[in-house]
């Protein structure tokens, strides 16, 4: 029976069955190879979230900073530009859908004839209680009515199938 | 010259992994890994696990390094990582293993101890050095984990009793009794070589 010292010095000869030191090189490669590949299988909320801790660690008070002028002026040229377009009264020239947003839809729709320089439009949306339901029976009686509903003409419909 | 401690060497290295610095763990890979080689080989006796096995040790290692407060040497550290996963590789492995005759160093025939036990005037000195690898490997696998464990480190590693006892969390005591009890089975398995 082997005493103790013989089972030592077997198991110590265990140390020598070690692979080459080429081996160890490629461990090493391996390794990296595998990190970067776990780096590349990385959830996309991880990836972002990285992304953004590495954002906050950098100085972003001057990148704010820039953000902030620039919006500022472009805010003041804005508002310069539209006083100088309007020479002071910019009520004028604003377009009647917007001066009159808050306005009853029957004077957006006819604006003051003396304020646009035209003359007196013949229909007015207040008017329509004083068309008639049916149509007129002769063109004499459509022509001394004031103001008209159909602009000297007939409506097609009611002309004779023959008339042509 | 001056002498450079170890130890202050390998915290220096694991401050700039921490820092973020990935080639200082290279560094700590190329020194550590193989002495962790011939722990997690001479546990599974097969290359192939131990391979595998050490990149998920290191792999480990380095996802857990952040953690790592100096409380120990790193040399203890990574070898507690190493022996608990490898004894959690085997518990799930079972019993299958592979012999590792083909994989003796060509350094073995310059051992003081090879030559010096092959010159005695036993059996030993006529068998073959195949034949004696296999037979103490077939010993070491009829051996339980914990055992197999303690005498990898004492007797093919030479690390210390307090180290052990450090590594694997249990007294040195314990390490000296679990010695003891796996010599004793290894001479038992043994015995039937030394008769032929």
């Amino acid at each position: 029976m082997p005493d103790e010292t013989d089972i030592q010095n077997l198991l110590r000869l265990k140390r020598y069955e070690q692979p080459p030191q080429e081996y160890f090189d490629q461990f090493l490669r391996d390794f990296q190879h595998r990190q970067r590949a776990e780096m590349i299988r990385q959830p996309v909320w991880k990836i972002a979230l990285h992304r953004l801790q590495a954002f906050f660690s950098e100085p972003v008070i001057s990148q704010f900073a820039y953000a902030g002028a620039t919006a500022a002026v472009l805010l003041v040229a804005g508002v310069a530009s539209v006083k100088i377009i309007n020479g002071g009264n910019g009520d004028a020239i604003l377009p009647a859908s917007l001066a009159s947003v808050n306005t009853p839809v029957t004077q957006s729709i006819v604006p003051h004839p003396k304020s646009m320089g035209l003359v007196e439009p013949r229909i007015r949306l207040a008017d329509w209680s004083t068309i008639p339901s049916q149509p007129a029976s002769s063109g004499a009686q459509s022509a001394t009515t004031n103001p008209h509903y159909v602009i000297d003409a007939r409506p097609v419909s009611y002309e004779p199938p023959s008339s042509f | 010259m001056p002498e450079v401690n170890p130890q202050s060497e390998d915290n220096e290295l694991i401050a700039r992994t921490q820092a973020g610095d990935p080639s200082a763990f290279d560094q700590l890979i190329v020194k550590y890994s193989p002495r962790l080689y011939g722990l997690v080989y001479n546990m599974t006796s097969n290359h192939e696990d131990t391979n595998d096995l050490m990149q998920d040790i290191f792999a480990k290692a380095y996802r857990s390094i952040s953690g790592f407060r100096g409380k120990s040497s790193f040399y203890t550290w990574i070898h507690s990582i190493g022996v608990n996963m490898t004894i959690n590789f085997l518990k799930k492995r079972g019993r299958r293993f592979q012999m590792s005759l083909d994989d003796i160093d060509s350094n073995i025939q310059n051992d003081k101890d090879f030559i010096e036990l092959t010159a005695r005037s036993n059996p030993v000195r006529d068998a073959d050095l195949a034949e004696l690898q296999r037979r103490l490997n077939e010993a070491m696998m009829k051996l339980s984990y914990e055992h197999r464990t303690v005498v990898t480190m004492f007797d093919v590693q030479g690390m210390p009793h307090a180290e052990i006892s450090k590594i694997l969390g249990i007294s040195e005591g314990t390490v000296r009794s679990r010695l003891f009890y796996a010599h004793r089975q290894l001479q038992s398995y043994l015995e039937e070589f030394h008769k032929n």
